[in-house]
């Protein structure tokens, strides 16, 4: 209680600054540690920022993304424009017109409609060498099973890909949802469709572990 | 080796008498063959006409209303120049293409046996005219440029005489004679006019420039233009060439049939290639290719090359060739499919610093996404890994097209063209590959219709699933947009296709198409 009264006469830095004296003796004292500082990200728009754990698409880990494509675009843009390749496997349907827009470099987007019956082969080959691999909601399940995941999950930690996946993804690091809000710029038979508007909602392990929700305009680029 | 006499066969505006020949276009009709930008090649007739290569398209028509404007295609040119090297078969062997419509042979042996410049030269000529009936020039000449030069102005140049006739010759003949692929043609243009600028106007004052000035001065590609000059190519016996032989193969299995099969075989093979050449710090000056059908058929034909040996360019070579022995246009199609290539690197010397990255790339980055993204196009077969372009049209499903891996990615249609018609942005992020039937009715159950004029008949209400029963699934369209109007193909009797943007209750956007009372789903905004 003591502690409590003293955190009431600092200001605001030194707050965080013990804040964070005390993060660290609790991490020494269980052997683990955050992954606030020096994560490996890939960077994405700075108005979506704020949405993910750490400032950007973290690295190694799977993030489960569900309700929008747009979102997803979003996402990827970013860093497709800085260099990055990403593959869309099992995703027949996705608007390489809106990624375009969206800002993704389509000379550095492979999509890879229908894997068939090599899935697993198929992932494991694309995170040994791209930077983004986006998992499709029309993969087949049965192709995806626990034990596949797992061995996915582990080779995109090793080599520090980013792992999107549209379908549920037992032990995933991250989940964003997305839910649409409304949209704008069409009425009853005036206007066209401009911007929508969504909620998003975070929920995860580890340093996700906070829920937390925000709304969003897609596509950024639409005024 | 170097006062080695070369001989060279050319016929004139090769990429305008292929696409003649394949468009069965008589010789009288003035043809040019276009880039998206400009004439490429033209025909004798057009020539007269006034119409002139590097022309846009609008000026040639203003010149001469008549000419027949076919677009380019590399492909097309390879493969039909494959009769021209079968006649040329019959009268000589080993013959070397530098790119079609242009090839080049060692002439000692030929000379011998046909007993003297005329002869073989006759010889030719009527091989050709008399098989193919196309006209063509033959030309000798000391080295490369020698030949080349002397066949585009009918010349059979006598021993020794060689530099007497090219040292007149203006610099701009290094351009003109087309030895370099077409991707370095500018870059030599540039060349030309600096060293125009400088008071170089012929090949014999540059041929007296000293190696290190050049070397100094004018870059990898001045050094390869003065080797030319001077005759100093890489061709046995020149310093610096390696007694070695690389050589990459393939066999395929099932045995290519198909073009497109073959083209996948052919990627595979000029990688392997290339990436030896490359880890051994080689280039190369011909590229022999040489497949072996089922029935243990085979077939040989040697590529010369000048310039940057890429990938890119190896697998173009070993594509058009093999789609010129398949499709049979050959004459000497495989009585089978092809079951087993072997590429060979002739002439192998030590790659400058000219050598250019694996598929012209640059970052280590792209290098292990191409090396996986090829992985997974072996695991899934060619159509399996695909990437997007952009294209002109109206409906989602037009303004993209789906590119098989390591294919050209050059739209088909201009997408910056204006596209009237064309649903405003921001574009659909779900397109469905077929679009899904629907019913649109007004909100008493009314079936909705367009008039010619692009007027609804009632207002949108209700949008259900054709398939299942219509009011299980049916959503109220809360919102709607449109219509944007695509006359397509009027004339051929389509009627007018409408587009519209709903808004359906449970906040999905999607875009409906409709033709004549039939109404789909296209695409969906989510």
């Amino acid at each position: 209680m003591g502690a409590l009264r003293e955190i009431k006469t600092l200001d605001a830095s030194d707050r965080v600054a013990l804040a964070r004296a005390v993060l660290a003796r609790a991490e020494s004292a269980h052997g683990t540690t955050t992954h606030a500082l020096g994560v490996p990200t890939l960077p994405v728009a700075d108005q979506i920022a704020t949405l993910l754990p750490h400032g950007g698409l973290h690295c190694g880990v799977v993030t489960v993304l569900q309700g929008s494509t747009a979102l997803l675009l979003t996402l990827l843009s970013r860093a497709s424009q800085e260099g990055s390749w990403c593959a869309v496997v099992g995703f027949p349907e996705i608007g390489a017109l809106a990624a375009a827009e969206a800002g993704i470099d389509l000379s550095r987007l492979a999509l890879i409609p229908d894997p068939g019956q090599q899935v697993g082969q198929v992932l494991a080959a694309l995170t040994d060498g791209l930077d983004v691999v986006v998992v499709g909601p029309q993969l087949d399940r049965r192709q995806l099973r626990p034990a596949v995941q797992r061995q996915i999950a582990a080779r995109v930690k090793e080599r520090g890909v980013v792992l999107i996946s549209l379908q549920e993804w037992s032990g995933a690091e991250y989940t964003l949802q997305a839910h649409v809000a409304g949209w704008r710029g069409m009425g009853r038979g005036y206007g066209h469709l401009t911007k929508q508007d969504l909620i998003l909602g975070r929920g995860g392990r580890g340093a996700a572990q906070r829920h937390i929700s925000a709304e969003v305009s897609l596509p950024l680029a639409a005024v | 080796m170097q006062d080695e006499r070369m001989a060279a066969l050319w016929v004139p505006d090769w990429p305008v008498l292929a696409a003649m020949s394949q468009e069965k276009l008589a010789a009288h009709h003035p043809v040019a063959t276009v880039n998206s930008r400009q004439l490429t090649a033209i025909s004798e007739v057009a020539r007269r006409q006034g119409v002139r290569r590097g022309m846009r398209l609008r000026t040639a028509r203003a010149i001469s209303p008549e000419v027949v404007f076919i677009s380019e295609d590399p492909l097309r040119d390879a493969r039909i120049f494959e009769r021209v090297l079968i006649a040329v078969d019959d009268v000589v062997a080993g013959v070397e293409i530098v790119r079609p419509g242009l090839l080049v042979f060692s002439a000692a042996g030929a000379l011998r046996h046909w007993g003297g410049d005329e002869v073989l030269a006759e010889q030719l000529i009527w091989a050709v005219a008399h098989h193919t009936g196309w006209e063509s020039a033959v030309g000798l000449g000391e080295g490369l440029l020698g030949a080349v030069s002397a066949a585009r102005r009918s010349r059979l140049i006598a021993k020794g005489e060689t530099r007497q006739f090219l040292d007149p010759l203006p610099i701009t003949e290094l351009v003109v004679a087309g030895i370099t692929p077409a991707h370095q043609r500018a870059e030599l243009e540039q060349l030309v006019d600096l060293l125009q600028r400088l008071g170089i106007r012929t090949l014999g004052q540059f041929r007296h420039l000293s190696d290190g000035d050049v070397n100094a001065r004018f870059g990898s590609l001045g050094r390869w233009a003065h080797r030319l000059v001077t005759n100093r190519l890489a061709t046995g016996g020149v310093p610096g060439t390696i007694a070695q032989e690389i050589s990459a193969h393939l066999d395929i299995d099932p045995p290519a049939q198909r073009v497109d099969q073959a083209a996948f075989a052919a990627r595979q093979v000029a990688t392997e290639l290339h990436e030896k050449l490359v880890a051994a710090g080689l280039t190369c000056a011909r590229l022999q290719i040489a497949v072996r059908s089922e029935s243990g058929n085979e077939l040989q034909r040697t590529w010369r090359y000048e310039g940057e040996l890429t990938a890119r360019e190896i697998t173009d070579r070993v594509r058009w060739q093999l789609e010129g022995w398949i499709s049979g246009r050959s004459g000497q199609t495989p009585d089978a499919g092809l079951e087993h290539i072997v590429l060979t690197a002739l002439d192998v010397s030590a790659g400058g610093n000219a050598q250019g990255e694996l598929w012209g790339t640059t970052s280590k980055k792209d290098q292990h996404a191409h090396r996986s993204l090829t992985r997974v196009q072996h695991l899934l077969g060619p159509a399996g890994v695909f990437r997007p372009v952009l294209e002109g049209g109206r409906s989602p499903q037009q303004q993209v097209r789906l590119v098989a891996w390591g294919d050209d990615l050059a739209p088909l249609r201009d997408p910056n063209l204006p596209w009237p018609g064309r649903v405003p942005a921001p574009a659909p992020t779900l397109v469905h590959p077929k679009p899904i039937p629907v019913l649109v009715t007004s909100a008493q159950g009314q079936q909705i219709k367009i008039s010619q004029r692009g007027e609804l008949n009632f207002e949108p209400g209700w949008l259900a699933p054709r398939s299942a029963a219509p009011a299980e699934k049916r959503q109220q369209i809360t919102g709607w947009a449109g219509p944007w109007f695509a006359a397509e193909r009027w004339w051929e009797g389509q009627s007018p296709r409408a587009r519209f943007q709903f808004l359906l209750e449970s906040q999905q956007a999607v875009l409906v198409a409709c033709q004549g009372n039939e109404w789909v789903v296209e695409a969906n905004y989510d």
